[in-house]
């Protein structure tokens, strides 16, 4: 294959962690936690989804999406969105536009250059159960008789796609990505791909999920959910106390192109993608294989199309959600995959919580926060690592130390696995 | 003249406030119009207040306001940008807020503001 190098130029965040580079990149370097007790920040006006399973939740602080009825949500006002623009769209589509402004910026495009066939759009994201939930109801309630213009707009799972692609005049590539909580690191991989294979000069790749209890509370049908209640113990990737996953929703938009075609217009790459890989469990719908034998896959298929070994990673974001079997089988991944060269790792779910199918893409993006600024990630939230995670290289505190290669680990239920591996720019 | 009826049944069982929450993101003068109508049944002052209002509402993204303000002799789509899908939104929004059912192909045919007035008027009139 002639590859295309990739490079990553813009970034654009809407995190439980901040909600700008600048903020993000703090909440990394100082492990500040973005979580705080769910009922201060997704229970809606009339009470519903306060409580339930989950007691603790990654806050989007600013940002008021939860109604049912577009015109009264509410966003920073750093961020110029056309109220118009956001009649049809689902609560996520608020963020992702946001994010999507940023990582523009610091690539230092205007939605004008991307109306050319060389840019595409890839997207993650599960729709939006809320919507759904609201136009069915009313549907129903109208003995089938009435449906909104605006239903299917707002609701279903390729929603991300045809608003950003026609908001923003994509003609390129637009495809959206469902592989549960590896869909994010799938759109990203394959938008490399694109690159890779000269089909593309340009890709932006854009993650989202709202926070609501229509997208979070069934989890706890599956005992998936943390039940803890103060927000430094509910996400503890790795510990022996962790007990699930707490959810999070937001946007991260990034801005993926040609090294030559970046350079060619002057624009400053972060990191380099340089290799990604992917492999299935093919073991349980749900549960991962507990040897994480699909992951195991990902992660070499990943280090080989990359060119590199286990010995040149300097960090590894996992994917540990804190769900006791999952990070289990990760540690156990990890080792097989890194045992004869200890390397970091760390889960930043921990401070985020977890994001679903914005995850992937979430993590990628602090990959390249790290090798850009030069620091790796510590594992928060860390009291009595877990027996079986315990020979992981899991740093307490953030590291202002350069890695100059990194991998990001990604998985979905099904056994769906994806990894990254990223680069400095002068990495050679 | 002033036409005076009263307003359809499940409008007029609606609270204030339940009117204010389905009105979020129009002009208080707006609302303050639907209220009246509420209250005395009469279209002709409700009608240039709400239906330049619920146009503007339903505007494309990016799209320019007319300088002159949404007058009546503007055509919905080719002077607007109204598209089907808005005209639709439109409808269901005008069917949500008065309890009028208004079928689609009704609302297909109407080309200009002035015709959506004249449109609502007799649809209220007549509920």
């Amino acid at each position: 294959m002639n590859h295309h190098e990739v490079v990553i130029t813009g970034l654009g965040f809407v995190t439980s962690i901040g909600h700008s580079r600048a903020a993000v990149s703090r909440s990394l370097r100082e492990l500040q936690t973005g979580l705080a007790p769910w009922e201060a920040i997704a229970g809606d006006s009339a009470g519903n989804g306060a409580g339930g399973a989950a007691k603790v939740a990654g806050r989007l602080s600013g940002f008021d999406v939860g109604s049912t009825n577009p015109a009264a949500w509410s966003w920073p006002s750093e961020f110029q969105i056309d109220p118009n623009a956001v009649r049809a769209l689902p609560p996520q589509g608020v963020y992702a536009l946001a994010a999507v402004q940023q990582a523009l910026a610091e690539a230092r495009l205007t939605t004008a250059e991307l109306g050319h066939g060389g840019t595409g759009l890839y997207c993650a994201s599960a729709g939006s159960p809320r919507m759904l939930h609201y136009h069915l109801g009313k549907l129903e309630a109208s003995g089938w008789q009435r449906a909104h213009p605006h239903g299917v707009l707002s609701s279903v799972a390729g929603a991300l796609n045809f608003h950003l692609g026609a908001q923003l005049g994509i003609r390129g590539a637009s495809c959206g990505f469902v592989s549960a909580c590896a869909s994010g690191s799938h759109a990203l991989g394959f938008a490399g791909d694109e690159i890779r294979l000269g089909r593309q000069q340009r890709m932006l790749v854009v993650t989202a999920e709202e926070l609501t209890a229509e997208n979070v509370l069934p989890f706890g049908g599956m005992g998936a959910l943390s039940r803890a209640t103060e927000p430094r113990l509910a996400s503890r990737p790795f510990d022996q106390g962790r007990d699930g996953f707490v959810p999070t929703g937001g946007a991260v938009a990034l801005v993926l192109e040609s090294a030559a075609g970046a350079a060619w217009r002057g624009a400053r790459g972060l990191a380099r993608l340089i290799g990604w890989g992917q492999a299935c469990d093919g073991y349980h719908m749900a549960k991962p294989h507990p040897g994480g034998r699909g992951l195991v896959d990902a992660m070499q298929l990943a280090l080989r199309d990359a060119g590199t070994s286990p010995a040149a990673i300097g960090y590894v974001n996992a994917h540990a959600t804190s769900t006791p079997e999952g990070d289990r089988a990760e540690a156990r991944a990890l080792l097989h995959v890194f045992g004869g060269h200890p390397v970091p790792v760390s889960s930043t779910k921990a401070l985020t919580g977890h994001g679903l199918s914005l995850a992937g893409a979430m993590e990628a993006a602090f990959c390249v926060l790290a090798l850009d600024e030069g620091f790796i990630p510590g594992q928060a939230h860390l009291v009595e690592p877990d027996a079986e995670c315990a020979q992981l290289m899991l740093p307490r505190e953030t590291r202002l130390i350069q890695p100059h290669m990194v991998l990001n680990n990604s998985c979905g239920f099904g056994g769906q696995n994806v990894a990254h591996v990223f680069a400095t720019t002068t990495t050679p | 003249m002033t036409t005076s009826h009263l307003p359809p049944r499940n409008f007029a069982a609606k609270s204030p406030d339940q009117i204010r929450e389905e009105l979020i993101g129009f002009p208080p003068a707006c609302i303050a119009a639907v209220l009246r109508y509420r209250a005395d049944g009469e279209t002709d002052a409700l009608l240039p207040a709400l239906v330049p209002a619920m146009i503007a509402f339903h505007l494309p993204a990016g799209a320019k306001r007319p300088t002159g303000g949404i007058t009546n002799s503007l055509r919905l789509q080719a002077d607007l940008g109204l598209d089907s899908l808005a005209l639709s939104e439109m409808a269901f929004k005008l069917d949500d807020l008065f309890g009028v059912a208004i079928e689609l192909k009704e609302v297909a045919g109407i080309q200009t503001v002035g015709d959506v007035q004249v449109f609502l008027k007799n649809r209220l009139d007549a509920a």
